[in-house]
C-alpha cells in the first residue's frame, strides 16, 4: 500500500476484527481477516494483540480445540469504547482528506 | 527451513525478554502455525520472515514508548494542544534568538514542528486520562460560564444604571436565548399548575350548576392542552436550539484563536 498504516489504525482495525465475533476469535483468524484489507506483514499483527491485551481492550481466554488450547481474544468494554472513539476520529479524518481531495471545503 | 527451527531459532532469539513475554510469543506462534495447518507451514514462514526480523518486532512491540506512538495521536487528541500555546517548547524561542539569520531560523521551526508532535504523542500514551480530563474541563468550563451568567443576571439591574443600560442592552440579547427557554418553562408549570386549580374548582360547582362545571372542566383540559404545548416548545428549545447557539459561539471563537496561531505560525 502506498501509504503507511500508523500504529492507531492497525490497533482500530484488529479491535474492529475481533469485535465481529462475539465468541472471540484467534490469532490466525484475526491475521488473515486483517490482511483481507490491509497488507501487513504477518509478524506485525502479535505485537498489536499483545499490546492491546495489556492496555486492557482485549481479553484472552483458552479453550480445547482439537486436542490442544487454542487462545482465543474478545474485546472487552474498554476495548469497545476504543473502538468507538477509533471510528469517529476516523470518519471526521477520512472525511476531510475526502473533501479536501475533491476540492471541496 | 521448516517450523521447528524457526521456533527454535525464534526461542533463543527472545532469550533477553522477560520469560512471560518469551512464553507468550512463543505460544502465539505456535498456535498460529497449528491454525495454519501443516500444509500451509511454508507459507507461513515465508511470510513471517526470518526468525531474526519476527523477535525483532516482538521486541519492538515491548518498547511502547517507541516512534510508534507519535503516530499514535496524530488524528485526533491535538485539541487540548492547539488550544494552549504557552506548552510550546522553549527551543523554540531560545534558537530563534541566537545566530544568524535563514539556516537558524529553519532550524527554529523544525524543533518547533517536533516539539508539537512529541507533545501530541506524551499526551496520547494516556489516552484515556486525557479525554477523561477534557471532558471534566469541559464540564467546569461549563459550570463556570452558567455561575457568571447567574451572576451577571444578578448584578444586571446595578450593571445596568452604572453603564447606562448599554452592557443591559447587550446583556439582554445574548440572554435572550435563556429567558426566553426560561420563560416557556415557566409558563408550562403555570399553565400546568392553571389547569390541576381548574379540574379541582369544576368538582363542587358540577354539583350546583352542572354547565358551569363542564366549561371549567372544559378550560381546565384546555390549559393542560397549552401546557404541553409549552413543553414540546420548551424541549426543542433547550435540546436543538441552545447547543446550535453554544456550537455558534464556541467555533467563533475558535476561529479567532486559530486565525491568531496563524499569523504566529507565519512569523516563524
Amino acid at each position: 500500500m502506498v501509504f503507511n498504516t500508523g500504529a492507531a489504525l492497525l490497533d482500530a482495525i484488529v479491535l474492529a476484527v475481533v469485535s465481529r465475533e462475539q465468541e472471540g476469535t484467534y490469532g490466525y483468524k484475526i491475521t488473515q481477516d486483517v490482511r483481507t484489507a490491509l497488507d501487513v506483514s504477518e509478524s506485525t499483527l502479535y505485537p498489536v494483540l499483545r499490546r492491546l491485551q495489556k492496555d486492557g481492550c482485549l481479553e484472552v481466554y483458552d479453550q480445547a480445540y482439537a486436542g490442544r488450547n487454542r487462545r482465543y481474544y474478545k474485546v472487552t468494554d474498554k476495548g469497545t469504547a476504543q473502538l468507538n472513539l477509533y471510528k469517529t476520529e476516523w470518519k471526521a479524518y477520512s472525511s476531510k482528506i475526502t473533501k479536501l481531495f475533491e476540492g471541496g471545503l | 527451513m521448516n517450523r521447528m527451527q524457526f521456533m527454535e531459532q525464534l526461542e533463543k532469539l527472545l532469550s533477553d525478554i522477560s520469560q512471560e513475554e518469551r512464553r507468550e510469543a512463543l505460544d502465539f506462534y505456535n498456535g498460529y502455525f497449528d491454525d495454519a495447518g501443516e500444509e500451509n507451514e511454508a507459507e507461513v514462514i515465508r511470510e513471517l520472515g526470518s526468525p531474526a526480523k519476527a523477535a525483532a518486532i516482538i521486541k519492538a512491540g515491548l518498547k511502547e514508548n517507541s516512534a510508534d506512538y507519535g503516530e499514535y495521536t496524530e488524528r485526533g487528541y491535538e485539541d487540548p494542544r492547539s488550544r494552549e500555546p504557552s506548552q510550546m517548547p522553549e527551543t523554540y524561542h531560545g534558537a530563534a534568538k541566537t545566530g544568524s539569520r535563514s539556516g537558524q531560523e529553519r532550524n527554529a521551526s523544525w524543533s518547533y514542528q517536533r516539539g508539537r508532535t512529541f507533545g501530541r504523542a506524551r499526551a496520547g500514551a494516556s489516552t484515556d486520562a486525557g479525554t477523561e480530563k477534557k471532558v471534566q474541563e469541559k464540564k467546569k468550563n461549563s459550570a463556570a460560564v452558567t455561575l457568571v451568567l447567574i451572576l451577571l443576571v444578578l448584578f444586571s439591574p446595578l450593571l445596568c444604571a452604572e453603564a447606562e443600560g448599554i452592557l443591559g442592552v447587550v446583556l439582554a440579547v445574548i440572554l435572550l436565548p435563556f429567558i426566553f427557554t426560561f420563560a416557556l418553562g415557566a409558563a408550562a408549570v403555570a399553565l400546568f399548575l392553571g389547569g390541576i386549580a381548574c379540574l379541582a374548582a369544576a368538582i363542587p360547582i358540577c354539583a350546583i350548576y352542572p354547565a358551569a362545571g363542564i366549561l371549567t372542566i372544559g378550560i381546565g383540559l384546555l390549559l393542560f392542552a397549552f401546557c404541553i404545548l409549552f413543553l414540546t416548545a420548551l424541549v426543542a428549545a433547550a435540546g436543538k436550539m441552545l447547543p446550535w447557539l453554544w456550537g455558534k459561539c464556541t467555533e467563533t471563537c475558535r476561529n479567532l484563536f486559530n486565525n491568531k496561531e496563524r499569523k504566529d505560525g507565519e512569523r516563524v
